[in-house]
């Protein structure tokens, strides 16, 4: 389309996979049947159906940290057990039995979390724009802190290439921030806490 | 650091700090981050003004300080930029143990051209693990050794010309350890490059794979077997410098996150007035300086040279597990507050920094200082170790009856 240039490519710290780039418009000329929502006197109600979007976007965000947080477990198991059928197959160390038995707790809890969300935007039940913050925001920080410990699993392993650590790594680093940061989300939690009079406890 | 230095001490921080600013330039790290190169052209500048080596005694090249001034400089390096300071700081990874136990030929050897920036140094260290055998094979002969097996982490790997080996129960004594120092480019020894690493990258990450590589009875440092205390001396120091790089990028990282909370805007006003983002930075901050009371306590308890071997692993253990954990807490909270900045772009702030890199590079690198050397395992077992340890009055010499007044 004219007017609309890609300024360049970002190079990213994860998700590499997805191109990131700026783009800047100049004088991009727009026909009305290009409209989505907003020009009517529809009360920005379609407006708001785009909006609405956001919460399952959140909830991708949240099952992206879900799934990276599940790899973390799966690839030290497989490390552990690659290591130990060369030297000595004896179960671990408590250090790293604690580890796995936490993240795994984690984990499940985080996908308890996400299936929930998911059922009651489907239904749309309830605040489904606080249950999408609460998905978003607990499923990446806690994914964060499964990845975080399970990298001490891989000893200095985990900082190369040739194993999956270092790519869950930075790809749950982006998770943090993309979709509106934890810290947003915390802020859009509280305010529609503060909003309703009654506990949203949701079904 | 400045009340606990003396006034030579920071003339060499002032010195290091000019230097980097100076010299590190964003761009150029940037193109050795990316091309997995080691900052050639610039350590050989840094060795030509005495940085490196300052911790050598004069005859062998350096300038007759001592190890804290090394890590003086370390910060300095590190506080301007990661990758560069964390590469120019990891040159010389051997020097310490040739100087420590190496004769006088050796020390002449290994050490002058490694100030002179013709050598870089590379530690291939195997540490024997319960239930595990060791990685590589030493086989005695009539005269020399051989050696097989392979090391999956070198850093310098690729381009390091000196290498310092050490192996635990290779001669006679099983206790004992043989610490060897040779040149590469000797038959048997053939090296691959470390795939992406995660940071670390303008450090030259190799593998090392040994097939049949013959040593001579001369290359064994001063011609003997030594104890363990002598060689985890060697990892007590690596555990301080480490500790040092983390804090010192720990402190850029948070430099720039409160720098960029004082302009960046939204919701119509500056990020920092909002408590959300003052937390997360007095919090970081609070970390920062207990991390720097350890440095503290390390540097007057060294100055006064009162920390046993076996109190200093201990110390050794627990900076290095707190200033690493807490740079990533910092570097972390600094990606947070720069948002998607924090992932991508370099930023173009203050006058004095026109450009400064982007967070990911702090991130990458600190998660790397997490294990090097190694944590959990370290820990668990060095606590173990140390008989009567009754907490953290042992580290401080000034309550040990009376064997330092300092």
């Amino acid at each position: 389309m004219e007017g609309v240039k890609v300024e360049r490519n970002e190079t990213k710290l994860g998700m590499k996979g997805t191109p990131l780039s700026a783009v800047s418009f100049e004088e991009v000329r727009l026909t009305r049947d290009r409209l989505l929502a907003g020009g009517g006197n529809d009360g920005g109600r379609q407006f708001k159906k785009i909006m609405g979007g956001l919460n399952i976007s959140r909830l991708g965000a949240a099952a992206i940290a879900l799934g990276l947080a599940q790899a973390a477990i799966d690839g030290a198991i497989g490390f552990i057990r690659g290591r130990g059928g060369m030297n000595d197959p004896t179960e671990p160390g408590q250090a790293v039995q604690f580890i796995l038995a936490d993240g795994e707790a984690k984990v499940e809890a985080i996908r308890a979390l996400i299936y929930r969300t998911a059922e009651r935007i489907d239904r749309e039940e309830g605040n489904l724009i606080k249950a999408a913050s609460v998905a978003k925001y607990f499923a990446t920080e806690t994914a964060m802190q499964v990845a975080l410990n399970t990298f001490h699993i891989f000893r200095s392993h985990g900082m190369t290439g040739d194993y999956p650590m270092e790519r869950i790594l930075r790809d749950l680093t982006c998770t943090l921030v993309l979709e509106g940061t934890s810290q947003i989300h915390q802020v859009i939690i509280a305010r529609e806490l503060m909003k309703s009079s009654h506990a949203d406890k949701g079904p | 650091m400045e009340s606990h230095l003396n006034e030579e001490q920071k003339a060499i921080q002032k010195a290091a700090r000019e230097f980097a600013e100076g010299h590190f330039d964003a761009d150029m790290a940037s193109a050795y981050e990316k091309n997995n190169q080691f900052p050639l052209e610039l350590w050989k500048k840094a060795c030509e003004l005495g940085f490196k080596g300052i911790d050598f005694p004069e005859k062998y090249g350096g300038q007759g300080y001592d190890f804290i001034e090394k890590l003086i400089i370390l910060d300095e390096f590190c506080e301007v930029d990661s990758s560069l300071g964390v590469s120019l700081g990891l040159a010389d990874i051997g020097s310490r143990t040739i100087l420590r136990l190496g004769n006088d030929d050796q020390k002449k050897d290994f050490l002058a051209p490694m100030t002179k920036g013709e050598s870089i140094s590379a530690i291939v260290t195997d540490i024997p693990r319960k239930n595990q055998k060791n990685q590589f094979s030493i086989e005695r002969k009539a005269s020399g050794f051989i050696i097989n097996g392979k090391k999956e982490f070198v850093v310098n790997g690729q381009i390091a010309d000196s290498i310092l080996l050490l192996s635990k129960g290779c001669g006679e004594d099983a206790e004992g350890w043989c610490i060897f120092a040779v040149r590469t480019g000797l038959k048997g020894l053939f090296r691959e490059s470390v795939t992406n690493p995660l940071g670390l990258r303008t450090s030259s990450l190799g593998k090392f794979t040994f097939d049949h590589f013959e040593l001579n009875d001369s290359d064994l440092l001063n011609g003997q077997l030594h104890s363990s205390e002598k060689v985890f001396e060697f990892l007590n120091e690596r555990k301080m410098e480490t500790s040092i790089q983390a804090l010192g990028i720990a402190q850029n990282a948070f430099r720039k996150a409160l720098d960029y909370s004082k302009r960046r805007e939204q919701f119509k006003r500056k990020i920092i007035e909002f408590q959300g983002i003052q937390l997360m930075l007095a919090d970081d901050a609070i970390q920062m300086e207990a991390a720097r009371s350890l440095m503290f306590r390390f540097f007057d308890s060294f100055t006064h040279s009162c920390l046993s071997s076996e109190v200093f692993t201990v110390f050794a253990d627990v900076t290095k597990t707190f200033c690493t954990d807490m740079a990533v807490k910092v570097a972390l909270d600094g990606i947070r507050i720069f948002g998607g900045y924090g992932l991508t772009a370099d930023f173009h702030g203050h006058k004095s920094h026109p450009r400064w890199r982007s967070l990911r590079f702090e991130w990458t690198q600190v998660l790397c200082q997490q294990w090097k050397p190694g944590r959990y395992l370290f820990c668990v077992r060095q606590a173990n170790l140390v008989p009567g340890h009754q907490g953290s009055s042992d580290f401080d010499c000034r309550e040990r009856d009376g064997r330092c007044q300092g």
